[in-house]
């Protein structure tokens, strides 16, 4: 625990996999309309912009050295980025244990959280790295038997409504610490990869709200909450599996609060000026 | 022991401790409901609840869990459930909650009250599926009691029916329900559904209620009685297309090995079948083949969405049988 | 270290104090040319039959002769380097080389007035006969298996690797039995400066005794908590052979069959020597068997408990009926008395193990009639549960190098989703999880991709694996 961190870099899939579960958190906590037509006029130049932005701040924050952990405005800077991570952590804490408890009726999030943190403290990037290459398989495992369950009930005619009604979309639940934070997090090697991450968060909230949208079509009046779409997984002998689901996506949500708490590990060893080892890329 | 030890030790058990707080222990001794019942009167609702509770057994293979009905009553709906729960031997769970049987008296008001609650509960969920009953709770809760075998048969028609009837979630554009009665003692399927629409409910004959659930998509067997001749139908595919100002409607048919091969005759019947059904669910309120999204795909905003309040477009059926 | 003293008496008195009370110390005084000498030895050890009929053989050959009365040095130089006695090439210089070597049963010659003596060969150890392992089974292939001795499990590999590749160093642990062990590798494939942190972790052990190699991991994978170790074992010389092609690196240690492998991959628990004996189809499918008789042996108790108690959706209705009422009749939560019988199961295989063979069938019969037939007639277990821990307690010997952190965990996840539900499962999954990506030893990650490579769930036909070899090291991360 003395040690100083490692700072060797996240791999893009790693960062990827906990923005791809809190996107997925917003998409079926919502419950308000949103129309797939809306989303994707709204979200898609958002989500370019994202990655252009972070691109060019990427560059901007790598030439001032901004993580560097010397001199006053590079400490500011770690400073900022690790309240913004603290935030989003306490977030990613509080939107899993709202699902426990409305789901499972469970409030051990709560009790696991002291051991997700001293992990996330304590691990190495390498063990996130490799984690999150198994549990990108386990969510594309889960991703297919989504697809395979609901296949039956999406039907494209339900794209096309008889009134189409235009609603906002919530640019603030796209927003993410990591996407301004590519020097920091990811070797320079893999900027290229990670810079396209708010598109990917796109797709993830695309695909859930065309999937809303395929299978329950326009509705007036008042959306429909988000956890709709899972519960209406039907396969053969199985009736419901939403709970298979969801716990996929907590473990993605746990791993998220794991890599949190170690980039603000980092950042903090940053602010505090403490040399962290640097592994070259 | 030091002092690091001591309070790394100290540190584990305010660990243990925390952890412990937000900790329980559940068992598995829960009434399973598998079919929420509803209806609602001009004075009350009425909720009833069949459920499943296991009897103890050590030796598994003694285990039994007959499916037993219990009802409740209350001003509104969630009261009603509530006293119905109250009647029940352990704590519900709705996880296997998998179908809704709405009285045929109200059925508007019902799916209009049921649908918050679904949404709210999230043991509860709208794909639901969604039957239509003819006695009312007390009767039949009266026969559960004459019968214990009743709830069972009830629970087993409901499973039968299952893939005929539609999810709760398809209320918006019109639900096909299949009825349950009750006919000399025993439960039955009831031949002709109703369709339930924003305009109203009507009573679908028995061959339009077929061809509506093969327009549908709903279950994969079928039979149809035409010149007194059973054509049964063992898998379907649909095909609609916009073509000038109407649509054609291509139906092809796979039909069970041992049922005739219908004629040339049989054939344009089904097909005259076809389109009385689509014009009498336009008629009642429901797009069934999803006529105004074909055309909006075809011809995009060019013309106004066509809806039910427009005159029903001239409909061509096809109907091809293979092998 | 102490040298030998060039006076004879001085040197009997010194071993007479040190081995005098040995019951199997032998020494006899002798004289050649005109010079007193002795010959000490352990018997049982070395073989004095052996010894007197290399000295026959020695003396029926011309010798030198010696003009005077010669002095203990050259009597000395004359038997060592003039004379067809077939004695090591090194003398014996001091008194710490004296017992190593007659501890390894030879015979040592000293003589009045030279300081060094003159070790002979003639070891007749009494040692285990090369038998077929019986951990580790296989229908094809080689039946020999690794003895106690370590100079016999030197010579099984060296009748393998033929080559000059295999190096096989030899070395003495800073241990108070001063056992000896052998570190062996092929020097075209090993990595050089993996090697020298090996042996230098070795040199610098300090186990106050030595057994066996398992006991070298806590120096050479120092961690105050570890589930997976990143290391294996094989008792099987055809095995140590392959992964020494392979490029990694093998520790033997005298008195102990067990050779350490390290470093050792994941997926290297599920492949076995009938593997390449038999088709691609066939050996892929069973690999498949076992990561799924793994995953399962660990997580099924778990899931069970959970699914029954919290998601009983998952679940077929009539199963789950059954289990609730078996759990209704039963004075203990679900997950109590998963644990319980885990434990009883656990007791009854250490006992199995440990007991006489005599008693293996009695106690078979008491542990058959208690468990399986009088715990569920009063009614103090249930079926379901009984069937899925037998069914986990069965499935984890399929892969029997990872039976410990399996049945370590599969304790803990049945705790976590007993007492945290869902939730707990999760977070009893992720802790395996990190547990496997966190282990890496010398630059090599424990979990890596090899899984989906041609020789990792799935292998590929054997003449496609041989085009491409592979070694240890190009899995490693790049620094």
């Amino acid at each position: 625990m003395n040690q100083p961190a490692v700072n060797g870099g996240f791999a893009p899939q790693t960062l990827f996999l906990g923005l791809a579960a809190s996107s997925l958190a917003s998409s079926f906590l919502k419950t308000e309309e949103l129309s797939a037509r809306s989303f994707l006029l709204w979200g898609l130049p958002a989500a370019l912009g994202l990655c252009l932005l972070s691109a060019l701040l990427a560059a901007e924050f790598q030439a001032r050295e901004l993580f560097s952990g010397k001199g006053v405005f590079s400490r500011l800077g770690c400073g900022v980025s690790g309240l913004w991570f603290a935030v989003e952590l306490i977030r990613t804490v509080r939107t899993a244990q709202e699902v426990c408890w409305s789901q499972f009726s469970s409030m051990a999030a709560l009790s696991v959280l002291p051991l997700l943190l001293w992990a996330g403290w304590a691990l190495p990037e390498a063990v996130f790295d490799r984690s999150s290459r198994v549990l990108w398989w386990l969510a594309g495992l889960g991703a297919l038997l989504c697809a395979a369950g609901l296949a039956g009930q999406l039907h494209w005619q339900n794209l096309f409504p008889a009134s189409y009604r235009f609603t906002g979309a919530d640019l603030g639940q796209i927003l993410y610490p990591e996407y301004f934070a590519l020097t920091f997090l990811c070797p320079q090697r893999q900027w290229r990869k990670a810079v396209w991450m708010p598109l990917g968060s796109f797709g993830v909230q695309a695909a859930f709200c065309f999937g809303m949208a395929l299978l329950f079509g326009a509705r007036q009046g008042s959306g429909l909450p988000g956890y709709e779409l899972l519960r209406s997984w039907t396969l053969g002998a199985f009736s419901r599996f939403d709970a298979v689901f969801l716990l996929l996506w907590l473990a993605a949500m746990f791993f998220r609060i794991c890599v949190l708490a170690h980039i603000l590990r980092l950042l903090w060893e940053k602010f505090r000026g403490r040399s962290v080892c640097e592994v070259s890329p | 022991m030091s002092r690091r030890a001591t309070l790394r030790l100290l540190l584990l058990g305010l660990l243990l401790c925390w952890c412990g707080v937000f900790l329980r222990s559940e068992n598995t001794e829960k009434s399973i409901v598998r079919a929420l019942l509803l209806e609602q009167t001009p004075e009350q609702w009425n909720v009833a609840l069949l459920y499943q509770f296991p009897e103890a057994a050590a030796d598994s293979s003694d285990a039994a869990a007959s499916v037993q009905l219990c009802a409740g009553t209350g001003k509104t709906l969630e009261q009603a459930l509530f006293a119905a729960e109250e009647h029940l031997p352990q704590r519900p769970s709705y996880r296997l909650c998998e179908y809704l049987f709405l009285n045929t008296g109200s059925l508007r008001g019902e799916l209009s009250a049921c649908e918050p609650l679904f949404c709210e509960r999230a043991d509860l969920r709208l794909a639901t599926r969604v039957l239509a009953v003819t006695p009312g709770c007390e009767e039949l809760l009266a026969r559960a009691e004459e019968e214990e075998r009743f709830p069972e048969q009830l629970l087993q028609c409901a499973k039968d029916t299952a893939e005929r009837a539609p999810h709760l979630y398809e209320r918006g554009k019109g639900l096909l329900l299949p009825v349950v009665q009750l006919k000399e003692g025993s439960i039955t399927l009831q031949k002709e559904a109703l369709l339930l629409t924003e305009t109203g409910t009507f009573s679908l004959t028995e061959e339009e209620t077929e061809m509506a659930r093969v327009l549908l998509e709903y279950g994969q067997e079928h039979t149809f009685t035409v010149e007194e001749t059973p054509i049964t139908i063992r898998r379907s595919v649909l095909g609609v297309q916009a073509a000038g100002d109407g649509f054609t409607v291509q139906l092809t048919f796979q039909k069970k090995a041992a049922s005739a091969t219908p004629t040339e005759t049989q054939c344009q019947k089904l097909e005259t079948l076809c389109a009385e059904t689509v014009q009498r669910c336009w008629d009642a309120g429901a797009d069934i083949l999803s006529l105004g999204s074909v055309r909006a795909l075809q011809d995009g905003q060019k013309t106004a969405f066509l809806t039910e309040k427009n005159a029903c477009p001239a409909v061509q059926a096809d109907v091809i049988f293979l092998g | 270290m102490p040298q030998l003293s060039p006076k004879l008496t001085e040197n009997l008195a010194l071993l007479d104090e040190m081995f005098g009370s040995s019951a199997d110390f032998y020494s006899k005084e002798v004289e050649l040319y005109h010079c007193r000498g002795a010959l000490v030895l352990f018997d049982g050890m070395a073989s004095l039959e052996s010894l007197w009929e290399l000295l026959l053989d020695a003396v029926s050959r011309r010798t030198p002769a010696l003009d005077e009365t010669p002095g203990g040095s050259a009597v000395f130089d004359l038997l060592l380097h003039h004379s067809g006695l077939p004695a090591e090439s090194s003398p014996v210089e001091t008194l710490d080389d004296l017992t190593r070597r007659l501890t390894a049963g030879m015979a040592v010659l000293l003589l009045d007035g030279c300081a060094q003596g003159i070790a002979f060969s003639v070891q007749s150890l009494k040692f285990r006969s090369v038998e077929e392992p019986p951990g580790e089974g296989n229908l094809r292939g080689s039946r020999e298996g690794f003895a106690d001795l370590l100079r016999v499990n030197l010579s099984l590999l060296r009748r393998l690797i033929r080559t000059e590749q295999l190096v096989q160093e030899v070395t003495q642990a800073d241990c108070e039995m001063k056992t000896e062990y052998a570190l062996c590798y092929c020097k075209g494939k090993v990595s050089p400066g993996a090697l020298a942190q090996v042996r230098k972790i070795l040199a610098q052990a300090k186990p106050e005794l030595l057994l066996d190699s398992s006991y070298f991991v806590p120096w050479l994978f120092p961690c105050r908590f570890r589930l997976f170790s990143p290391v294996s074992y094989t008792e099987r010389p055809a095995v140590a052979a392959a992964k020494l092609c392979e490029g990694k690196i093998i520790v033997l240690v005298n008195g102990s069959p067990s050779a350490m492998i390290l470093p050792t991959l994941f997926c290297e628990n599920f492949d076995c020597l009938d593997d390449y004996a038999t088709t691609a189809f066939f050996s892929s499918f069973l690999r498949i068997l076992k990561y799924g008789a793994f995953y399962l042996s660990i997580f099924l108790p778990g899931a069970f408990v959970c699914t029954a108690v919290y998601l009983p959706e998952l679940l077929p209705p009539i199963l789950l009926f059954k289990i609730a009422a078996a759990e209704k009749a039963t004075p203990l939560p679900l997950f109590a008395e998963m644990v319980m019988i885990i434990l009883i199961l656990e007791i009854i295989r250490e006992a199995g193990l440990r007991m006489p063979q005599t008693l293996g069938h009695s106690v078979s019969l008491v542990a058959a009639l208690i468990v399986g037939d009088a715990a569920i007639a009063a009614g103090l277990m249930s079926t379901p549960v009984l069937l899925v821990a037998g069914i986990t307690s069965v499935a984890i010997f399929i892969t029997p190098s990872l039976y410990e952190p399996a049945t370590l965990l599969r304790l803990l996840v049945v705790l976590a989703a007993g007492l945290a539900g869902p939730v707990g499962l999760v977070s009893a999954g992720l802790f395996v999880l990190f547990g496997l990506t966190q282990v890496s030893t010398l630059g090599v990650p424990y979990l890596n991709d090899s899984s989906f490579s041609s020789d990792g769930v799935i292998r590929r036909n054997y003449r496609v694996l041989s085009s491409n070899p592979f070694t240890i090291w190009q899995r490693r991360k790049p620094e």
